[in-house]
């Protein structure tokens, strides 16, 4: 049964549902990239939005606030290439909701946008952004160089360390016996910048040798490289202490002056490099599955 | 606000009362390319206060459309063009952003920042002219030259 009252109610809510309607306009749902993303990698950049009662002018994407590329249905072709330092967009594969950028290189790092604008009268327009980061990994572990073989306590040691060039430059550590190096025994740390835009780190380390810095006679320094959470790798020397009043130490010295102290620490070393390598190229797998997800 | 903002080229302080031009530098980045869309932005609002269609006509020709009509006039010219508002309310303290769409170019956008200050009231002293403005209920004293 349907009496006036009731009709009118109705009446009062279809109203009420149009007036909703109409003051409802374009608005941006989501903006995605992959960040960060590492040089020669193919991205896809993703803008989602709902134009309720708008109809769609455009969506230009820009980075660092320059216009790259748009799509203007209107327009022929609806989707334009702008040429800009750093950006190629595989034109087959974006379009309204998506740009595609193939084989970025460290100057795709930036501030992407999207912004997207309604068709006439109303030419709303929502936009949003994010950072996008390119990364270079290390193409080797970090090398440890000024070493001694052997030392006395009481000795100071100065080895340094030093990363393979990456993007960003890696942080460095100094372990030693697997204890890390408190930062007043760090020294000379910095960066350098290569031509090609990648840089590598450098770390000093500075002590005294103690009696607490051996283990059987044997002093492990180890310096690793990480970058965030993505990336970690190292390298390993041992010292072997002179004159310890320890009995393995004067064997250990024995055994010294028979062969060369450098081959048996750069093995040791490679065997944890490359076990480290393999738990950095899971990490690096985890991430970009993840990142694709 | 420190004195030195007011040097910056994209700042502008207006008094109420006055009416003010906001420039917009509508040239870009190919010389002979056609201006096909002028919007002007308030801040973060969705809907531009301004808009200027010349997707199907000549720049000369198009039509000019605002909820603000009544209080804001936009002069187009090359390569400086001029938003007025008449009359400046507190209110209109805003950054006002400008957006043109170009047949081939790049977007621009110029974004200028506007900041409304109380009446003008000049009183003369022995050290020459002084500018009293009324900010709220603060007092600020500007000596001229």
């Amino acid at each position: 049964m349907i009496n006036s009252a009731n009709l009118f109610l109705l009446l009062a809510i279809y109203h009420v549902i149009q007036e909703t309607r109409l003051v409802t306009s374009l608005r941006l749902i989501m903006f995605d990239l992959p960040s960060p993303v590492m040089r020669g990698d193919s991205v896809e950049l993703s803008c989602i939005y709902e134009l309720e009662n708008d109809r769609l002018y455009s969506v230009k994407w820009y980075k660092n606030n320059v216009e790259f590329y748009r799509f203007v249905p209107r327009d022929w072709p609806p989707g334009q290439f702008l040429p800009h330092k750093g950006i190629r967009v595989d034109l087959s594969r974006s379009g309204k909701n998506s740009v595609y950028l193939k084989d970025v290189d460290l100057n795709s790092t930036g501030i992407y946008r999207c912004e997207v604008s309604a068709e006439a009268p109303t030419f709303n327009t929502a936009e949003m952004e994010k950072e996008m980061k390119v990364f270079v990994l290390p193409s080797e572990g970090p090398k440890i160089t000024g070493t001694k073989r052997q030392v006395k306590l009481g000795d100071s040691i100065n080895p340094n360390c030093t990363s393979s060039k990456s993007k960003p430059a890696s942080t460095l550590r100094w372990f030693i016996n697997g204890n890390e190096v408190g930062i007043e025994h760090q020294s000379s740390h910095s960066t350098t910048l290569h031509e090609d835009g990648l840089e590598s780190s450098h770390l000093g380390l500075k002590m005294i040798v103690k009696d607490e810095h051996f283990k059987n006679g044997l002093m492990k320094i180890k310096c690793t490289a990480t970058i965030s959470r993505i990336y970690i790798m190292s390298n390993e020397a041992t010292i072997r202490a002179e004159g310890l009043s320890h009995q393995s130490s004067r064997l250990h010295l024995s055994e010294n002056l028979n062969q060369a102290v450098q081959p048996s620490a750069t093995t040791s070393c490679f065997l944890l490099t490359n076990s480290l390598t393999l738990i950095s190229i899971i990490l690096i797998n985890l991430l970009l599955n993840q990142l694709k997800t | 606000m420190s004195i030195d903002d007011f040097y910056d080229k994209n700042l502008f302080v207006a008094y109420t009362g006055q009416n003010f031009t906001i420039p917009c530098d509508i040239s870009g980045e190919h010389g002979d390319d056609t201006i096909i869309l002028i919007l002007w932005y308030r801040n973060d609002s969705v809907r531009p206060i301004y808009t200027v269609d010349a997707r199907k006509t000549s720049l000369k020709e198009a039509s000019h459309s605002s909820e603000v009509a009544d209080r804001m006039v936009f002069n187009i010219n090359y390569p400086i063009s001029k938003l007025l508002i008449k009359t400046v309310e507190k209110e209109d303290e805003a950054e006002y952003k400008c957006r043109i769409d170009y047949r081939i170019g790049r977007t621009v956008y110029r974004t200028m920042r506007l900041t409304v200050l109380g009446k003008i009231k000049l009183t003369e002293n022995s050290f020459g002219w002084k500018k009293k403005i009324k900010v709220g209920k603060k007092k600020q004293i500007f000596f001229l030259g």
